[in-house]
């Protein structure tokens, strides 16, 4: 992993077309702006983490399939 | 034309037919389950609920909703990146899901509003789109939120 030291205003450069600016520095925490083409995504990495934590968590339970009757019980009498 | 079905195991369903018209393919994956690339569309009968199963894994099966459902102004923009990737030529080519967490207590489902699978339903093409979006949750308490909109 490359390590750089950057102070507030500083910029990195990736590949041709991506720009990493240090737009503020905090106590605990360092506010980043990032410029990149459309194309290429941008995400929080404990964003995915999260997701795919929630969508292991969809499929536990065996009995979903009997839940998913009782859901729909539940529901049809809410929405009475 | 000749349909070409497939009989698929599925632990939800057992043999379940399937039309090869219908799979839909998830270039990506789904995180998580980044090796599985296709997909069918099962639909519960008299519910709003729907199921995403693996064609490829039959222990593998997503409990689906419309979000439009449950939250009539759930709304996002689709980046150009992913209409790309869908060959999303206009916004009837479109079906969004969103996947249902059922717990032990099924009063506790949630839905997953951050995270919406997007499908091109004319090229049968889909994902789960990453929305970095402070007004949907990624856990959306189903009944809690039924509860507030009767109350309001």
């Amino acid at each position: 992993m490359l390590v750089l030291s950057r102070k507030e205003g500083d910029q990195i450069l990736i590949g041709e077309n991506i720009i990493i600016k240090v737009i503020s520095i905090e106590k605990d925490s360092v506010k980043l702006g990032i410029d990149a083409p459309k194309n290429i995504k941008v995400l929080r990495y404990e964003l995915l983490q999260e997701v795919k934590n929630e969508n292991v968590e969809a499929l536990q339970g065996k009995d979903r399939l009997s839940k998913i009757k009782d859901l729909k019980e539940v529901l049809s009498d809410e929405q009475r | 034309m000749v349909v070409q079905k497939s009989v698929v195991q599925s632990r939800v369903f057992g043999q379940l037919e399937v039309n090869e018209e219908n799979i839909i393919t998830f270039e990506e994956g789904i995180p998580a389950f980044e090796n599985l690339k296709k997909f069918v569309i099962v639909k519960e009968e008299d519910s709003p609920f729907l199921w995403l199963q693996s064609i490829e894994d039959k222990d593998i099966a997503f409990v689906i909703i419309n979000p439009f459902d449950i939250k009539p102004d759930y709304e996002f923009d689709i980046g150009d990146e992913v209409l790309k990737k869908l060959e999303i030529e206009s916004e009837k080519d479109v079906a969004v899901f969103c996947i249902v967490v059922i717990p032990e207590d099924v009063k506790k489902t949630r839905v997953n509003l951050k995270a919406p699978i997007i499908i091109n339903v004319n090229k049968r093409k889909g994902m789960q789109y990453l929305l970095d979006d402070e007004r949907y949750p990624l856990r959306y308490y189903l009944f809690e939120n039924l509860n507030s909109n009767v109350q309001k």
